[in-house]
Parts: structure tokens; sequence; C-alpha cells
């Protein structure tokens, strides 16, 4: 393509003649330090809180400290070629970002710059980074599912839409896998979804783009990077940026979903700051109000009453412990905010068991609103007996005798166990689980090798999809396990029994 | 006449803090003396004329090469007769409490509390060459009437401004200059080209390759 040079010059000229400038006025300050992120500036006395100032090199900051003769300021972005003795001009607005339709199936910084080199995003309309987080009056209960295609997950610790649910375990054990498959599973539902990588290696997040391009769920998602390499602001308010890109969707009558992953790393960037700004710290280090930079973070996540239009945003924030230690001051805090945890432990990992869910300290606090009728009929109970079953089988451990009824339980278990096992990025329907589920709580799958359980769940679903797929209309159409479905469910598992045929171990 | 404040080339807070608390006690003993505006002015030609001028003598005033009593003898012999004794007895003061270099910044918050206490506003007017004084004065004058003070004018040259004018009234700036200007025009400029170029893209291209 070649571009005609008369037609811009025109267009340039047209400018010239019409510009017409008015004396700009602006409030000024000049850097005093500079370093690692932050800046001293003297001056900007009118400056507010919050206020974006920008530096000669373009970069945004965001007056942090409003000190008694000098204002501390995070810098957004490269802070290298910021000088002492440079102007800093206030901005007078807060910081905004792009939101709409047009930051979907982008990967974009926390200031809504596109990384993804797919060109500009043609955006209208901005929201502010720091929102109030709607009232009491603004809210309605979470009643509706957000299924996240996991079994474990959907039948035991439901999430509901607006719920925040929290991700919590060891580095390895699979946290961001579960918010992946939450993700891919949102696809034909309506649901946006928003990723907010914070502190992880920049090859990671390249991953988890690729994952989400291949199965098509980029159409819906936005990733928003703060990677390692960022500064300590940018990994501070990528979650906030977020926020505003997802909350757009909440306050237009849409479904929105947001993973943050993960926040132990942005109350890390946070401590940094604090600590560069010479706030007290206290705890493990961390400013005494770590604790608000989470709660007005989590408090955004709701369901919105039917007069703003009902819509939801749904978060799914990712904490990291150490050494499996729930009790240290960010995940107590985290766990304090949310409306229940999913804890992933190595020690099942190891064994197989992914996800590798500790369905004993695992809990929903929105519990069985947030299901269907047919799933809380087949799973109600199931993680109480399976906590239970836990224990029954570190006793039986000891040798003793067992006898019949507990073998039974033991049986029971160790097959529901294997039932709820799971590939990753193969994310359940959530009427295929009630089909599955239903022969693993009724006994359907006691006979069969535990061995085989998940390539019997397999070959039933598909059994069902080709010979019984009313099943599923009539699911479908109630949402509810009618005597008409558990008829059907029941002949169909007893038809198929017939032709499964178990794997020839070989007893030498 | 109130002087106008040096021209800032560093900041350093903790200095200017204790420049603020040197300079209300010189205040105060001027006034005492009835002769703030002598003291201003004297103190004013001490920094400008002499220690910006004379490397020795900053050495010797500013400097720690010599013991506390050299020092008050040589402010003695330097200045003694020839100085108002209130800001000699200052200097001395300030000698012994070991703040020699914090002079400027004393001198600059002196200055500053002296205009705040007479309602006068400083502001620096930067131009690209030489303000002349008919057109300083219509400054000053057309100052005064906007902003309904007493007004302190400090020109400052900066051809980088290329033309028109940009003032410094505190910390705003009412920047009128060329290069603003240019700037803006540039931004505008790009602006418009962008969207012009997508509402209709092949206006831009030749029609023969399109």
């Amino acid at each position: 393509m070649k571009f005609n040079a008369d037609e811009i010059a025109s267009v340039i000229k047209q400018e010239i003649q019409q510009f017409d400038t008015q004396v700009d006025v602006r409030e000024v300050g000049r850097v005093l330090e500079v370093g690692d992120g932050i800046a001293r500036v003297y001056g900007l006395s009118g400056i507010m809180a919050g206020e974006m100032v920008e530096f000669p090199n373009g970069t945004i900051g965001l007056a942090f400290n409003l000190e008694e003769n000098s204002v501390g300021v995070i810098i957004l972005g490269d802070y290298l070629t910021i000088k002492e003795g440079d102007e800093v001009k206030a901005l007078g607005t807060l910081l905004s970002v792009p939101v709409g339709d047009a930051v979907l199936g982008r990967v974009v910084d926390p200031l809504g710059n596109p990384l993804d080199g797919m060109g500009p995003i043609q955006s209208s309309e901005t929201r502010p980074v720091e929102f109030l987080a709607p009232g009491v009056s603004e809210r309605k209960p979470v009643t509706e599912p957000m299924q996240t295609g996991i079994k474990a997950i959907d039948a035991m610790t439901p999430v509901g839409r607006g719920q925040r649910e929290l991700i919590i375990g060891d580095r390895k054990t699979g946290k961001t896998a579960i918010a992946i498959d939450a993700i891919l599973n949102q696809k034909n539902t309506g649901v946006k979804c928003f990723y907010v990588a914070v502190g992880q290696k920049d090859s990671s997040v390249a991953g988890v783009v690729e994952i989400l391009r291949r199965n098509g769920a980029m159409d819906y998602t936005t990733v928003i990077v703060a990677g390692a390499s960022a500064p300590a602001p940018l990994q501070y308010v990528a979650p906030y940026a977020g926020t505003a890109m997802a909350e757009y969707f909440m306050f237009n009558s849409q479904h929105a979903l947001i993973v943050y992953d993960d926040l132990s790393k942005q109350a890390s960037a946070y401590r940094e700051l604090s600590l560069l700004m010479r706030r007290p710290p206290g705890r493990e280090a961390y400013p005494g109000d770590v604790f608000y930079c989470h709660s007005r973070l989590l408090e955004r996540s709701a369901k919105l009453s039917d007069e703003l239009g009902a819509g939801s945003l749904t978060s799914l924030p990712i904490i990291e412990t150490l050494e499996g230690e729930v009790s240290a001051y960010i995940p107590t805090n985290v766990i304090s905010i949310t409306d229940g945890q999913i804890y992933l432990q190595p020690d099942l990992f190891f064994a197989g068991i992914r996800p590798a869910m500790n369905v004993g300290i695992s809990v929903s606090r929105v519990g069985g609103n947030a299901q269907i009728k047919a799933m809380k009929k087949v799973a109600g109970g199931l993680r109480l007996d399976l906590a239970a079953f836990r224990e029954l089988e570190a006793f039986a451990q000891l040798g003793t005798e067992l006898d019949e009824a507990t073998q039974r339980r033991l049986d029971r278990g160790y097959r529901m166990v294997e039932l709820l096992k799971q590939g990753q990025y193969k994310p359940l329907d959530v009427y295929d689980q009630v089909l599955s589920m239903y022969a693993g709580t009724r006994g359907h799958l006691d006979e069969i090798p535990t061995v085989d359980v998940l390539r019997w769940e397999a070959e039933y679903l598909e059994f069902v999809r080709a010979k019984y797929s009313q099943i599923r209309e009539k699911l479908e159409e109630t949402k509810d396990l009618t005597d008409e479905v558990r008829d059907l469910m029941e002949t169909a598992i007893a038809e198929f029994q017939k032709t499964f045929v178990p794997t020839q171990t070989a007893d030498v | 006449m109130a002087g106008t404040s040096s021209d800032n080339q560093t900041f350093d807070l903790s200095r200017q803090r204790i420049g603020a608390v040197y300079a209300k006690a010189l205040l105060g003993a001027a006034d005492e003396a009835g002769q703030t505006d002598v003291v201003l002015d004297e103190f004013g030609s001490l920094i400008h004329d002499v220690i910006e001028q004379r490397e020795d003598l900053r050495h010797a005033i500013a400097g720690s090469i010599l013991s506390e009593e050299e020092r008050i003898n040589v402010l003695d012999k330097a200045f003694g007769g020839k100085m108002t004794p209130v800001l000699l007895t200052f200097l001395k003061v300030v000698t012994q409490h070991e703040r020699q270099d914090c002079l400027r910044e004393i001198y600059d918050a002196a200055v500053k509390l002296n205009n705040e206490r007479l309602g006068l506003v400083e502001v620096t007017a930067t131009t690209a060459t030489d303000l002349p004084q008919e057109l300083s004065d219509s400054l000053t004058a057309s100052l005064k009437a906007k902003l309904g003070r007493e007004v302190v004018l400090k020109s400052k040259v900066d051809p980088s401004v290329i033309g028109g004018l940009v003032l410094h009234v505190g910390d705003t700036v009412f920047d009128g200059s060329v290069a603003n200007r240019l700037k803006q025009l540039r931004q505008k400029a790009l602006e418009t080209t962008a969207q012009q170029a997508k509402a209709s893209l092949e206006r831009f291209t030749n029609s023969t390759q399109s």
C-alpha cells in the first residue's frame, strides 16, 4: 500500500488553519529524588491523593504520599530516564483504563496499552482504576452458578456468579490450572473473562495466552500483564486495572469472571512501594493497610441488584503459600475476605489426585445456592462423606480388621476420589458432571476396579450421548433430578454396565 | 522593595526546613531593629554578589576548612562596619551552629516569608529574549489586576521557549509559549490524521495502488 502524501498534508494544513489554543495552565513540581519506581516531588501543592502526574518523558505517575513539603509519586512505567529537577505536571484526573468490547481478546499492560502487537485499543470509554465497591442496597444474594467445569469444585465447593472464591496452595499444586479451566469453561456462556498476571514469569504468561488462544477462549478473555520484570507500581495497580475493565461488564448487566494470579505477589509489590515511601512496616514488614489493599479490591466483585441490571463479577484470587502455611499474614487476610477457599495440597498432587483439592478444609460459603438442583441432589453430602473417608482411610492404614460396612465405605471413597480426578484443560459440562456424579454417589461404581473408574466414566458419557440423549435434554430443561430423569439414568447405567469390559489385570 | 528568591538549582528538604526556622528568627530580629528591608537587601547581595561569585569566600564562609573562631574573625574583618549589625550577628550565630551551608535556603525562606507577610506574590516570567522594562512594567500591572495582589516579577531568559511568555505563579504554570503551542499543534495534527485515517484509509492511499 502506498500513501498519498498530499492528502495527509491537506489534513495537517487544515488542522493548522483551525488551530487555536488557550494559554496552557498546569500545576507543576520538580523531581527531588527518583529511584526504584518511586519519585519524590517538590511542589504540586494542590494535588489530590491518587491523582495522575506526567513526567517529561511521558511516563505516568500516581500521587501516593502527600507530605508536608513533598509528594511521593509511584511511577507507572520507565523510571530510568527521569532525572532530578525534571518538571512534573499534574494532570488533574484519576488513573483510568480503556474498557468495553475492544479490550476483549487482547493482552494489555495495567494502563491499558496493548502488549500483543495487534494495534491500538480503540475504545471510547474508560473507567477509573480505583472505584468504590457497590454498597449493600446495590447487591443481591448470589444464586446463579458459575460453572468451573471441574467436577470436584462444582460438586463440593460450588462458585456462584458474584462470589469471591480463593484458590490457595503451595507452588506447583495446580492453582493456575484451576483458574484456566474455569476460564475455558465460560465458552458460550457469555461470561467475559479477565486474567490478571501479577509478578509472573513472562514465559508462563505467554504459555497461558497460548493455551487460551488454542482453546478458543481468547475471544472473550483479556489478559492484563504486569510481569516479574515490571516495576512494583505496575504490579500493584494491575489487579485494580483488571477489575475496572471487568466491572464495565458487570455494570452493563453482563457477567464477568476475573482471576488474580497472584495476590501474594501484589502484596509484595505493595510492601516494596510502602517501604520505599517510608511508611512504617507492620507484621512480616507489610504496611498496616495491606488488608485494605485486598479487601477494597475483592469487595468490587459483586452480584448487582435487579435495578442495576443484575450483572455480576466473580473473582478467583490466587494466593501462594509457603510450605502449606495458611496462617501467614496475607493468606489469613485473603481467606477472611473471600467467600470460601479451594485448598490445594502438594501431597495429594503428587499422589496423582488432580485437582489436588483438600476437601476437608475447602469450603464455599455461598454453598448449594450456587448449584443447579440436580447437582445439589446428586452431590449433596459428598464433601462431608469424602472428608470422613479421609479419616477412615488413615485409620484403615493401621492394619486393623475391618467390618464389612467400613470396607464398603472405603471402597466407595476410593472410587469417588478416582471419579473426581480430571485432566487439565478438560472442563466438563455440568450435565455430564451430574451424570457421572449420580453413578458414583449411588454406588454404581462400587464393583468397577479403581483403575477403570475414569475409563468407565468417559465411555458412559459417550454411551449416554449416543443412546440416551433425552436424559441430557430433560436435565437442561428442568435442571432438576426428577423421578423421570432418575429412572432413565438407572436404566442407562444398567444397560451400560452389561457392555463395560473391565481391564484385565495380570494377576501372576 | 522586597527581593526575589534565588534560582533554585537543587532541593534539599531537611535544609529547607532548617532554613525556614532560621529565616523566621532573622526576620524577627530585623523587625525589632526596624531594618527588615535593609537586612534582606544586604543578605541578597551577600548571596548573589559574594558567595555565588567568589569561590574563596564561599569556602571561607560556608566551607569547613577554618575553625569556628577563625570564621567568626573572618566575618568580623570582612563585613564589620559595612553590614547592619543585625545581619552580622545573625551570620555569626549561623556560623556557631555550623549551618553556613544552609545560607541560601535561609535567604530563600526569609524572602518567601517576608513576601507572604506583605501579601506579595512572586511571579517568574520566562521569555526567549530579555524583557524590556516597559513590557515588564505593564506585565506587572496587569498581573496585579488579575491576581488582586502585589506582584514581584522575576524574569528569566530561556531561548527554548522560542517566543511568547511562561508565567510561574507558585506551583501553577501559565504557558503561552510558542514552544508549547507547537507541541500542542503537533499533538492535535497527529490525532486528527490518525482519526481521519481510521475513518477512511482509501483517502490517503494512491488510487492507482489501492
